[in-house]
Order: C-alpha cells, then structure tokens, then sequence
C-alpha cells in the first residue's frame, strides 16, 4: 500500500514538475529534504527519549497496569459480550479476552506504540478463539478495531517533538483541543460502529 | 466563557511538567530504580527516533517533490470546494488524506505543513489536532486482522473511517473555536 503511495507521489510530482519546467526546484526540493529528515529526526529525538525513559519507569511502576483498571468499567460497559463470558470475576480475568482489549487501549491512550501491537493481536486472538463465525470478523473485533484505529493519547509525544522541532512558540497549546477532537473521533467511530453492527444483525434476522 | 477556554487552554502548558516529575516520583516511591528504568527507556527512545530517518527521508523526499512541482497546489485547488464545505483550510487537506493510509507519510506532511505556513498558523495548529485523532486504519485493521487470518472485515474499515473524518472536520472547528 505504501509503495503504491510513494509511487503515485513520485510519479505525479515528476509529470507536473516537467510540465511546469521546474527541475532546479525539484532538485533542490531532494536535495533538502532528504538532509531534512536527518535534522528533523535528530530535532525530534530529546523528546522521544524523554517520553520512552519516562514511560519505561512509569511501566515497572505498575502505572500501566493502575491505568487499566481505571479504563475497566469503560471496556466492561463497551464489549458486554466479553464480559459476560466472565461474569463471576469482578475485574478482568488474567488472561482473558477482555484483559487483552483493555491493555492495549490503556497502551494506546499511554502512548506505548511499541507495546500496543503485540497487546491488540493478543487481543484479537482471544476473541477469536470465543468466535463462531470463522473467517468473518465479529462485532467485538470490530469495535475494538476502531477503538484502536481512533486512539485517543494522553501526550501525543510524536506531536510534541515535531511541534517543537518546527519552531512552535509553545508546542503543547493544541494540546486540550487533541483531546477533545480525538474524543469526538473516537466517539463518531463507535457510534458509527454499533448503529453498523445493528443494521447489520437485523440484515441477517430478515434473511432468515 | 474566555476566562474558562483560557484557563483550559493553560492545561496543555502543564501537562508535560506534572506528568514528568509526577510519574518520575511516583515510581520512586513505588521503590523502581528510576535513573536505571529513564536511561534504559530513553535508549529505546534514541533508537526509534532514529529508525525514523529511512522512511522520513523517502517520504519527506515525495512530499517535497510533490511541493516544488506544483502539484501538491493542483490537489489543493482540486480539493478546495470539499474543504470549504467542510469548514477545514485547505493547506491540511493532503495531511487528512494520508492520515488513514500512513504514519511516516502524515508524519511528513504534517512537517510540510509546519515549515510551510509556520507551527502556529490556523492551518499548522489545525494539522496538528488532525495528526493526533485517527490512526492509520488501512494499516491497522488488515493487521490486525490478518495475525488471526480473518478475511473479511465487515464494516470495520468505513467505521473507522467515518471516525477518522469526524476527527478531521472537529479538529479544524476546534482550532478555529480556540485559536
């Protein structure tokens, strides 16, 4: 898909830059931004240590752990069905399905990129070894994709650094108005995702 | 209500400092070896910032090809009634686009957009709101998906992308509300 991208990027660029005759703009325009990448990943790089060194403490701490179950009467309430299945515990069984979804949520909302993928695949393969429908992803999975693809971060620290590597006068102003739109883009994609699920298991009724 | 958004707004100046020494003390108190654990997850840091420079620099190579040929502006000027029914600049529509499909591909389109018209333009803190709400949902679902060889997704990718552009839309009403 990338590839595909980065091609079609190329191969516009070269059509109209040779239609518009700009070939000393285009080469300058390699040139620069190909030393830019360096500058910008070493501008950005403080910051990224900053933010790991600290999450990496906050980690052995047990604060990603404390997080989860402060985010746990949320996912109870949004996967009902994950958790009936586990109905006489109080909290998330150790190993359960649900423990899954919710650790990789509270990875995502931490900013822990590295430790979110492996958290979401686990959580995947939990749900679908309680699934009935084989190859066809369920309602749970769907929710919880995105979920996952609307993650709303604490401290985006991506942001932070290339706010600060491009000059901003202070780089963490945006930071209440992330918040509020990531939650009204999380809150747009479950909506939009339950009102799909119904539609479609009354689809399904109807054909029966 | 100026007096409340203002006080809202200083938020975002005091998140970093009380988290970083908030979370640092906590887990000296919880008896980690926090010097060890910050040195040790700042490494991680290090490195991942500089895995960023091969994709970085391919793709901030395409983008600024894309600029000084003048077709970046073509897709504007293409994209311009959408945007203005929409209410978004614009300059952070390229951005929009990419934000589904690739993280290093936004990541260099924010970056245009932030050297282009300044960090703190309408466009720059627009894009950069717009960077932060939706993830690359053509990457992560097919993922995802895939690690558990699920072939059909169902309505998981128009959901996530109805978020997506929901996130898009109130982002560049955020700003403009804000700032």
């Amino acid at each position: 898909m990338l590839n595909r991208i980065f091609l079609g990027m190329l191969l516009a660029a070269i059509v109209v830059g040779m239609a518009l005759g700009r070939g000393e703009e285009l080469t300058s325009a390699l040139l620069e931004q190909s030393a830019g990448a360096v500058r910008l990943a070493i501008d950005m790089a403080g910051v990224m240590c900053l933010w790991s060194g600290l999450m990496k403490a906050a980690e052995r701490a047990g604060l990603a752990a404390a997080v989860g179950k402060l985010l746990s009467p949320l996912t109870r309430r949004l996967f009902p069905k994950l958790s009936k299945k586990e109905q006489n515990q109080k909290g998330p069984k150790e190993g359960s399905a649900l423990e899954a979804v919710t650790m990789n949520l509270t990875a995502n909302f931490l900013g822990l990129g590295n430790a979110a993928t492996p958290l979401g695949i686990k959580a995947m393969e939990r749900m679908a070894a309680q699934s009935p429908k084989g190859s066809a992803a369920t309602d749970e999975m769907i929710l919880f994709l995105v979920c996952n693809t609307a993650a709303v971060q604490l401290f985006p620290s991506t942001l932070a650094a290339v706010r600060q590597a491009s000059g901003a006068a202070r780089p963490l102003d945006v930071l209440p108005a992330v918040w509020i739109a990531s939650l009204a883009a999380l809150a747009a994609g479950v909506g939009s995702a339950l009102l799909m699920g119904r539609m479609s298991r009354r689809r399904e009724g109807a054909g029966r | 209500m100026s007096g409340l958004s203002a006080w809202f707004l200083s938020l975002g100046g005091w998140v970093m400092p009380v988290m970083f020494c908030g979370i640092l003390l906590y887990s000296g108190a919880k008896k980690v070896d926090v010097m060890a654990a910050f040195l040790e997850g700042a490494g991680e840091g290090l490195r991942t910032a500089l895995e960023l420079i091969p994709a970085l620099a391919a793709l901030l190579c395409a983008v600024g090809l894309l600029r000084a040929s003048g077709a970046l502006e073509l897709l504007v000027k293409v994209l311009e009634p959408g945007a203005r029914m929409l209410g978004i600049p614009e300059e952070v529509l390229p951005l929009a686009l990419m934000r589904p499909v690739s993280g290093s591909g936004s990541l260099a389109m924010l970056r245009e957009v932030l050297e282009k018209y300044g960090a703190d333009s309408l466009a720059g803190r627009t894009a950069s709101v717009m960077y932060c709400c939706g993830d690359t949902a053509f990457y992560v679902i097919p993922v995802y998906c895939g690690a558990v060889k699920i072939s059909d997704s169902r309505y998981a990718l128009p959901a996530a992308l109805i978020g997506c552009l929901a996130g898009t839309v109130c982002s560049a009403w955020i700003v403009r509300a804000f700032f």
